[in-house]
């Protein structure tokens, strides 16, 4: 009776502890986003001064397109990390920010005072952010010289994942662009 | 300078606790500042996003007026707000939600019918966004679940049931016995 107990038992808690082994293995606050691996929705903003920016026309170069607004505090905090990151590949790959339910006059008032790592998109209607799944900032793209999403960071940009994500778009040959 | 009592210490250390975490990736449900989405017709021509690339061409027909309006509540019922927590596009102030209606009705008036819509969301937030996850896959789980248990308790239950009847009969049997004994002697 006794070993009948048990294996009713290991039978019921085995496969629960193995569900949760499973499920504990992913952070239940992160959501794969199904756009890694494909074209980046193509997007025509204007940024803060009137100037166009169209994703299409950057097309051979990695993008890192980053929704980010001034209220949100890991923005702030990867804000130096995407400053270092623009100087250090300048020329090598565009940054791009899109500016996420936030108001333009106080983005470029927080450019002027800490300084601006490339672009402040205004996104008219949060669409950009639809089309690219965006939950909330920041959420980083990266976007290969292909134009394909090799990549995206939930949350704060980390330096060793900017630098291991930068290097694989920057080995991608030439001549796969499209 | 008077240091403060622990007792004060712990009173302001207990008042803090509920500002302990709030610098998370998800910002709170309504920021400052908050840019709502322009109404109809209000974007900036030739700014944007390309969304015919996904969508591919519209299905149906182009509503208007009080249909699409039921159109548009029937989509944003079933699409989850990304900001908020199990809470419809529907029932949801947030800016995001407001922003996914206002797409929802754009996408509706062009003539993309519903399944197209909400497959459109789903394919750019992923099968979370769905407030009712598709019978399929894994998730086949949460749908076999419930009736597997009730089945597998109530097998467990009649086996139960059964085999204490039978040990039941068994010990009445064992007592008839003992009784006929004692009383032929």
């Amino acid at each position: 009776m006794n070993r009948r107990v048990l294996l009713v038992g290991l039978g019921i808690s085995l496969p629960l502890l193995a569900f949760l082994g499973f499920a504990f293995r992913h952070d239940p606050q992160i959501v794969e986003s199904p756009l890694v691996g494909k074209p980046a929705p193509n997007f025509r903003l204007a940024d803060l001064d009137g100037n166009i920016v169209d994703l299409a026309e950057l097309r051979g170069r990695p993008v890192i397109v980053n929704f980010w607004a001034t209220y949100c505090v890991p923005c702030l905090y990867e804000h130096p990390l995407l400053m270092e990151g623009a100087r250090r590949w300048q020329g090598e790959i565009h940054f791009l920010g899109v500016i996420f339910q936030d108001d333009p006059e106080t983005i470029a008032q927080f450019n002027a005072d800490y300084g601006s790592w490339g672009p402040s998109l205004v996104d008219e209607g949060g669409r950009v952010a639809i089309a690219y799944g965006v939950y909330g900032p920041p959420e980083t793209f990266f976007i290969g010289r292909d134009g394909v999403i090799v990549d995206k960071a939930i949350g704060q940009v980390w330096p060793d994942q900017l630098l291991d994500v930068a290097n694989r778009m920057l080995a991608q040959p030439a001549a796969a662009t499209g | 300078m008077r240091r403060p009592a622990p007792a004060a210490a712990v009173l302001l250390l207990l008042a803090a606790l509920p500002f302990a975490g709030t610098a998370s990736a998800q910002p709170a449900e309504n920021p400052p500042d908050v840019r709502l989405p322009p109404a109809e017709g209000e974007y900036r021509p030739g700014l944007g996003v390309e969304t015919s690339h996904e969508l591919g061409d519209p299905l149906g027909h182009p509503l208007s007026g009080e249909e699409l309006d039921r159109a548009v509540a029937e989509v944003a019922a079933d699409i989850r707000c990304p900001k908020c927590q199990a809470l419809s596009i529907a029932d949801s102030a947030a800016a995001s939600a407001q922003a996914m209606r206002a797409e929802a009705r754009s996408l509706l008036s062009q003539g993309y019918t519903r399944e197209q819509v909400v497959g459109y969301f789903e394919q750019r937030y992923g099968e979370f966004v769905l407030l009712e996850p598709r019978a399929r896959g894994l998730n086949l789980i949460v749908w076999a679940a419930p009736a597997g248990i009730v089945l597998v308790g109530g097998l467990l239950v009649a086996l139960r049931l059964r085999q204490r009847r039978r040990s039941a009969d068994e010990d009445l049997d064992t007592y008839l016995r003992q009784v006929e004994q004692e009383t032929a002697t």
